[in-house]
């Protein structure tokens, strides 16, 4: 089976580096990964019953994911245009955009929450703009998307930008010969070739969504039922000592991210197949 | 479509020299012409300003009188055909073909049967009858080259413009595209540029060859006069083996198979000595050291200098039949 080599390779020590992978993928991921359901197996059915079935819970649940679905989406869309830009142009500040996309990557979660909450605030900078045209962004559902689409934009452009940059520009030059518009060019020739890079990044800006906390709380206003987010209700669940029930709030989130994740892998699977590699 | 060139000018950022120069010249409806040109010498910027995929910054190109030079590529219905084929490589080879007509605004668009019949019509055109389903990655390159043709040829385009067509070709596929592109130029008709860097290829396939030098136009003309009357040195010098020898009267260029080996003292031949002798096939190449000064070659049938009885190290007469003077 795994072909312990009878003939000497120049690659060393497979049975020792295996060994010691597994170890480590045990003792990192796998192994707090299994508490969760551990944790949760301390409830009786009932109480299984009435967490799953929690009004407040399943909104929480809800809202982490729909708002890192949509700010992902929106990602994808912005961050592929900023990595075609970034890619196509050469332009002064471009070093600098460049270097401020990263700048989410780096950035304290908490500090991100603060500044957003700051900006968006009835009073803040944009906020008090916005009020008068009856958009409430902070203490609201919408400013969780604001603050996930900040912290999400650099995994889309970061997986996009070398996908682009590899991308002779001939082949847009042949689409634009050919008579398409940009947009023609860009969704039939482009796009296909890019697709699963996007996937990639959509999949990590969902995923960092799903779980983000310090950069929402702040600007969520985490109104039970409105803007609270579903790893918020955990930390309250855990301040309570109801560990069981953040267990297995916990235990829903894992099974919900694990399938969409799932999902989006078999999606670009099938993307991969038919650009052909 | 006649293609009227006027005084192209065009300089990249960040270049002092301009990549063209002030070129003029018109290409005839229906004429096959060739760029000829060292690399860097400007031909493919000069291509590319006449698909609209650079602007140029003075100068006029016109399509049949009318000025393009301020029209977008969109609208300028040429056929590119780009040195790596560029060819959509997510697209089977039908559609690659097709997607000229698919992307026509919807007024003017075939239906879907009418762009695959078209699309199969191209593919027969060059000969990839049975290609149709198959993508980019599963062709050979002369099967791409002929791909990427027939997809520029489907928007029925006013010019047809090949940078560098078999550039990226071994020899062989590149001399029976070569024959190919010839016989279907000659029975579609369209106004056709092409790009090389290959004297030979150029004048075997063009009706006029253009030679290009550092950005400009040293001389166009048909292949035959290009060869027997060329009106600079570079052309002199560009087109087959040159010796350039330096008399009183300034440098004067000979063609290696223009000097002919007599036996030493014949009149009129000049005293030299047989330096090497290398072996091309069928023909030798022959190094002279002469008296006066200074090093020619001569290039002879193999058989011919065998006929002499000459070797490295022989004394012999130099008779130089032709010059070429500026």
């Amino acid at each position: 089976m795994f072909a312990r080599a009878a003939s000497p390779r120049v690659i060393p020590g497979f049975g020792p580096t295996l060994g010691f992978t597994l170890a480590y993928l045990s003792l990192v991921v796998l192994l707090p990964l299994a508490m969760i359901p551990l944790k949760a197996l301390g409830l009786s059915g009932a109480e299984v019953l009435a967490i799953v079935t929690d009004a407040r819970t399943l909104h929480a649940i809800g809202l982490s994911f729909g708002a890192a679905l949509a700010a992902a989406a929106v990602n994808a869309v912005l961050g592929t245009l900023l990595a075609w830009v970034l890619v196509r142009y050469d332009f002064p500040a471009r070093r600098l955009v460049d270097a401020l996309i990263d700048l989410p990557f780096a950035l304290p979660t908490a500090v991100a929450g603060i500044s957003l909450a700051a900006l968006y605030a009835p009073n803040g900078w944009i906020g008090e703009r916005l009020a008068p045209l009856g958009l409430k962004v902070a203490y609201t559902p919408l400013g969780i998307v604001v603050a996930l689409i900040f912290v999400g934009l650099p995994f889309v452009v970061r997986t996009v930008e070398p996908v682009l940059e590899a991308l002779d520009a001939e082949v847009e030059e042949a689409a634009a010969t050919l008579g398409a518009s940009w947009f023609a060019g860009f969704r039939r020739v482009v796009l296909p070739l890019i697709g699963p890079a996007v996937l990639t990044g959509f999949a990590m800006a969902l995923a960092r969504g799903i779980g983000e906390y310090g950069s929402v709380i702040f600007i969520a206003g985490n109104l039970p039922m409105v803007s609270e987010i579903a790893p918020l209700l955990i930390a309250i669940r855990l301040e309570e000592y109801n560990d069981a029930a953040a267990a297995m709030i916990a235990l829903l989130m894992l099974a919900a991210a694990f399938a969409l994740l799932l999902t989006i892998n078999l999606l670009q699977a099938w993307a991969r197949r038919r650009i052909g590699g | 479509m006649r293609i009227d060139i006027v005084n192209a000018v065009k300089t990249f950022k960040g270049s002092e020299r301009p990549a063209i120069n002030g070129i003029d010249m018109t290409v005839g409806d229906g004429e096959l012409v060739a760029l000829l040109g060292p690399s860097g010498s400007g031909k493919t910027t000069l291509l590319r300003a006449i698909a609209g995929l650079e602007t140029l910054e003075a100068g006029e190109i016109r399509f049949d009188g009318v000025n393009v030079a301020g029209r977008d590529t969109r609208d300028r219905n040429v056929g590119f055909v780009f040195q790596h084929y560029a060819l959509f490589r997510t697209m089977t080879v039908l559609d690659n073909v097709g997607f000229g007509l698919s992307v026509r605004p919807r007024a003017s668009r075939p239906s879907k049967a009418e762009i695959r019949a078209r699309a199969r019509e191209l593919i027969r055109l060059v000969q990839l009858e049975g290609y149709e389903e198959r993508f980019p990655a599963q062709l050979s390159g002369g099967q791409r080259q002929r791909v990427a043709l027939a997809r520029a040829l489907a928007i029925d385009p006013a010019v047809l413009l090949l940078d560098e067509p078999f550039g990226a070709l071994d020899a062989k596929v590149r001399k029976d595209l070569r024959r190919w592109l010839r016989e279907l130029h000659d029975r579609t008709g369209h106004t056709t540029l092409f790009v090389t860097h290959d004297q030979e290829e150029a004048l075997e396939l063009a009706d006029r060859v253009a030679v290009i030098n550092a950005g400009r136009l040293e001389q166009i003309a048909p292949p035959a006069e290009l060869y027997a009357r060329p009106a600079t040195p570079f052309v002199c010098e560009f087109l087959g083996s040159v010796n350039r020898l330096a008399t009183p009267a300034g440098a004067v260029y000979v063609r290696a198979h223009e000097i002919e080996l007599v036996p030493p003292g014949t009149p009129e031949a000049r005293a030299a000595i047989v330096v090497a002798v290398r072996a091309a096939g069928p023909r030798v190449h022959v190094e002279l050291e002469l008296a006066e000064g200074g090093r020619v070659e001569a290039e002879l049938l193999a058989e011919d200098f065998a006929a002499t009885g000459f070797t490295a190290g022989s004394a012999v007469g130099a008779a130089i039949r032709r010059t070429h003077a500026f």
